[in-house]
């Protein structure tokens, strides 16, 4: 999954963006396509439920589209709808309601990137790693939001630095500062003995 | 805690996360094996975060079924928009005919000649004072929203 964010696609995105601003929905339908991978995945990093994730980015993207008048084509496309996304999943997470019903029903949205072949060479060192990536997800949902927000934008999106601050509109220095308190936070779930 | 004295706390921190993250410079490389030569409590914790990059390294998000793609735009934003136009004109047709319906009953109950003078006051009281109100709730919403300064923070 390429996540950064080239020239080319910004280069690309800014004559999309300005056939947009005129109602093009065609236009808009490509911006859709590009971005509709990177948008569900933002959202299930916030929320944590394929359900929710799905609606979420979508609704993103209609709002996206019904604000078109205020989409600027100099400034990255995605940066302007990732802050919608965010709004709309921290305004989803506050609903007390439905935090608790995602937290019965949630599916793992992290999974083992390891293959099964890889597992069953060594089933007991299996089992542990298992159990141990079970903890840090477990620790990751329970990590403060603009915490968890770093750590996956870095770490499951393999954003540099420099992207995710521009995408947060926040300094690099505030970026790796959140991402160390999450990390800290994870390393002492690490330590812990079963 | 002074500025200064921050700073010094963050320095390695930020080294740690920027050699983690292979973001790190030569330079700040040197600085960081320095640091971590002189201080046993940072070589403790760097070995801790190694092992926590290495446990999220083997993790990743989990993939949707290829339908949710083949259908995302279709299923998703026509849905939207469909339901949207849906709403306006549902609310058109209801504030119209509740309109219309509130207007006929009020001519039918002037007319009726039977009804004391004071029920008819209280009815165009009541229709006043429900514009009134409504004019009010507008007003109120509008002045909010020109001096919110909130309106465009994103939360």
């Amino acid at each position: 999954m390429d996540l950064a964010l080239t020239r080319d696609a910004v280069t690309s995105d800014r004559d999309l963006a300005v056939k947009v601003r005129r109602g093009d929905a065609g236009a808009f339908g490509d911006l859709v396509e590009r971005y509709k991978r990177r948008a569900y995945y933002a959202a299930l990093a916030l929320v944590h439920s394929h359900e929710d994730a799905l609606d979420l980015s979508q609704e993103a993207f209609y709002r996206a589209f019904r604000a078109r008048r205020t989409l600027d084509p100099d400034r990255p496309f995605y940066a302007w709808l990732y802050q919608i996304i965010r709004h709309l999943c921290f305004n989803h997470h506050r609903d007390r309601r439905t935090r608790s019903k995602h937290l019965q029903e949630a599916k793992p949205w992290l999974v083992s990137r390891a293959g099964a072949a890889a597992e069953s060479e060594d089933p007991l060192g299996s089992v542990v790693r298992r159990e141990l990536r079970e903890k840090v997800r477990a620790a990751i949902e329970r990590l403060p939001a603009a915490e968890r927000e770093m750590l996956v934008l870095r770490e499951f999106e393999g954003l540099k630095y420099r992207e995710i601050a521009e995408l947060l509109g926040i300094p690099i220095g505030t970026v790796m500062s959140r991402l160390y308190s999450a990390r800290h936070r994870l390393a002492q779930v690490v330590e812990e003995r079963p | 805690m002074s500025g200064d004295r921050r700073a010094d706390l963050e320095r390695p921190q930020r080294l740690m996360m920027a050699a983690l993250d292979g973001e790190i410079t030569e330079d700040e490389r040197r600085e960081l094996d320095r640091l971590l030569d002189g201080d046993a409590a940072l070589r403790r914790e760097w070995s801790q975060l190694e092992r926590v990059k290495e446990v999220t390294g083997t993790m990743t998000l989990t993939e949707p079924p290829d339908e949710v793609w083949d259908d995302y735009w279709r299923a998703g934003m026509y849905r939207r928009v469909e339901r949207s136009v849906a709403w306006i004109l549902i609310t058109l047709a209801t504030l119209i005919l509740v309109g219309f319906g509130l207007w006929h009953a009020v001519d039918v109950l002037l007319e009726e000649s039977a009804v004391p003078g004071f029920v008819r006051i209280a009815v165009f009281a009541l229709l006043m004072g429900g514009a009134v109100l409504l004019a009010s709730v507008i007003r109120e919403k509008l002045a909010v929203r020109r001096r919110d300064p909130y309106l465009k923070v994103k939360r």
